[in-house]
């Protein structure tokens, strides 16, 4: 069992195999021969982690056990980048709101668990696929600060003129 | 990871507005990268500035040249990186601008594709077909394919000039559709995938010789599709040739083979040597043929694992090639799948003449663990009136019985469908346990029931 600790001082006892599915947990248990991880980030009470914590380690609980993706393999990399496809247990878990889902990406980009941060990154991206600029602004509210002409010249730099 | 990321912080005092604005520019960049695969990035550019900041300096995110957005800018941001050139997703004419772009890139720019698909009309296949024989040193993964449209035929003769077309030694996968294997021995040491779709060249004399000889120079395939390319027997051929020789691989992971005559799936099959973990798909059309021929019962037999290796034939999809609202019969087994589909054409006229003569046969075997029986609106009576009884009863290794019903049934028609299938099968709902309510009829075995969705009321029965 291994001990983890959030930046509010919750602390999460585990499994060393649920707290392996975390690069980032499994190299410092590692390195130091220690049974407690905290995150020196989450020490620093950047913002609460609790809560997608709680989420992060529902993911790794449920994928326990499962294959860690190879880190250098560069092909098998590629190719988790370009499906899209998301399991359905996966696609469930990650249908939350869009604050949530961020708080998710940055907590698996931080624990290095590649397979979550894919899964997250990938909702996104099919959020985004097939909208125009201002739904993609809407979707995650973003201002527009491009001045109007600006805005009109990407418009042209990236359209092929039309075939006759 | 983690330690090349900035903290979150970091990224807030900047960006406050929204969720999207705290993550990290490397994370943004990865979301691009999931984002690409299907979209062109030029949105990415419009979204603000940051977004086209970060988006325009990932040189990743412009590899994929497809000529649906004006080559130069992607071309610059693309930098050194290797690039996926796909003629094919944008329409392009012989005359067009488009076409001109592409036979650009592909000579000046040779050196760095790395991923080439070409699919197109004949006349625009012609046009580029110069270029391509250039040298392409990292070339890995091609794609070519015709189009079928007015100039296909004034054009076919120009297809047999494929054949020479210096497909690097480097090219782990080729898929080759209507177009002529560019088959130089011994070249393709490194193919992993391949996949021969329509090629009429292939059946030369002797029918096999081409096909068996890429096979054994590609020690490494792990992937083999063959559709309408392989031998052509006579129709109705009753009895396989033997095999001139057999070809060995062990790598293979995956088979798919498509022929619209069983025979010929039979003789591809005598000709291979494969693990008996390789997942085996077929897809052959069975209303032409007679089931109790005994090509048919070769490609049922070869799926045995005693018999050539073949264990793990795990989709053997039957069908006419005028299906236009498919009824499915799939029938699975650890070892052995058996799909059945058929069209309205075939469903009227010849279904149950080859569907029920395969169930026997699959039945025969005492290896099927999984019935599915899938069904339309047509085909509901038609299923119904099966003599059940006599098939389900010789299947002592069934466990699990699922019905299910396919777009465009009726939506009352699973209880009435049920009804009307269990009255075939009166003495096995005589009780309320599932595990003894098919031991009348032998099928003791059975755990799972799945009527899809509707639970009967086994013990009112």
């Amino acid at each position: 069992m291994v001990l983890l600790v959030t930046s509010d001082n919750k602390n999460f006892v585990v499994d060393r195999e649920v707290a392996d599915r975390s690069v980032f947990v499994k190299n410092t248990l590692e390195a130091r021969g220690l049974s407690i991880a905290t995150p020196p980030m989450l020490n620093g009470g950047c913002f609460e982690l609790t809560s997608p914590f709680l989420q992060v380690l529902e993911y790794c609980q449920h994928h326990r056990g499962e294959p860690l993706p190879t880190t250098d393999d560069a092909n098998a990399d590629e190719n988790r980048k370009r499906t899209t496809d998301i399991g359905e247990w996966d696609r469930k878990f990650i249908t939350v709101d869009h604050e949530m889902l961020f708080e998710i990406i940055l907590a698996a980009n931080y624990l290095d668990i590649k397979p979550l941060l894919d899964v997250g990154c990938k909702t996104i991206g099919n959020m985004v696929k097939g909208k125009s600029p201002e739904e993609v602004r809407k979707l995650f509210d973003i201002v527009n600060d491009f001045t109007p002409e600006e805005e009109a010249q990407i418009k042209k730099e990236n359209e092929w003129a039309e075939d006759p | 990871m983690a330690a090349l990321n900035p903290s979150p912080c970091e990224q807030m005092d900047v960006y406050p507005s929204s969720s999207a604005s705290r993550l990290p520019p490397e994370l943004l960049a990865n979301i691009f990268e999931h984002l690409v695969t299907h979209s062109s990035p030029t949105i990415l550019l419009r979204i603000c500035r940051r977004w086209a900041d970060i988006a325009s300096s990932v040189s990743s995110l412009w590899c994929r040249i497809d000529f649906s957005t004006p080559l130069i800018p992607l071309l610059q941001r693309s930098i050194d990186q290797p690039l996926e050139v796909d003629i094919s997703a944008s329409p392009i004419s012989p005359t067009s601008e488009k076409l001109i772009a592409a036979k650009e890139v592909l000579s000046l720019h040779n050196h760095r594709i790395r991923k080439l698909a070409v699919d197109l009309p004949a006349r625009c296949l012609l046009e580029i077909r110069r270029e391509l024989h250039a040298v392409f040193p990292i070339l890995a993964d091609v794609t070519i394919a015709v189009v079928l449209d007015s100039s296909w035929l004034t054009c076919f003769e120009g297809f047999s000039e494929w054949a020479p077309f210096p497909v690097p030694s480097v090219v782990r996968c080729l898929r080759l559709l209507l177009v002529a294997t560019p088959w130089v021995p011994g070249r393709f040491r490194n193919l992993v995938e391949l996949f021969l779709h329509d090629q009429w060249d292939i059946d030369s004399d002797p029918p096999m010789k081409i096909l068996l000889g890429i096979l054994e120079s590609s020690p490494q395939l792990a992937i083999l599709s063959v559709a309408n390319a392989g031998p052509r027997l006579p129709l109705h051929t009753t009895t396989l040739p033997p095999a001139s020789r057999v070809v060995h691989l062990h790598n293979l992971q995956q088979l798919y083979i498509e022929q619209t005559d069983v025979c010929d799936v039979g003789w591809i099959l005598i000709h291979l040597d494969i693990p008996v973990s390789t997942n085996v798909r077929i897809l052959v059309d069975l209303s032409l043929c007679d089931p109790t021929n005994e090509p048919i019962r070769l490609v049922f037999e070869l799926a045995l694992p005693k018999r050539h290796g073949l264990a793990h034939l795990t989709d053997l999809h039957c069908c006419t090639y005028a299906v236009d609202s498919p009824s499915s019969c799939l029938i699975t087994a650890p070892n052995f799948a058996f799909r059945v589909a058929w069209g309205k054409w075939v469903h009227r006229h010849r279904c149950d003449d080859f569907v029920l003569p395969f169930l026997r046969l699959v039945a025969a075997m005492g290896i099927m663990e999984e019935l599915s029986i899938i069904s339309d609106v047509d085909s509901d009576n038609r299923i119904c009136q099966w003599p059940w009884h006599d098939i389900l009863g010789t299947l002592g290794s069934l466990r699990r019985l699922k019905v299910k019903q396919s777009q465009g049934s009726s939506l009352r028609l699973p209880l009435m469908r049920l009804r009307t299938l269990l009255h075939s099968w009166p003495h096995m709902w005589t009780t309320s346990k599932s595990g003894e309510m098919f031991r009348q009829t032998g099928m003791s075995g059975i755990s799972s029931l799945d009527l899809d969705g509707f639970i009967p009321q086994l013990s009112a029965a």
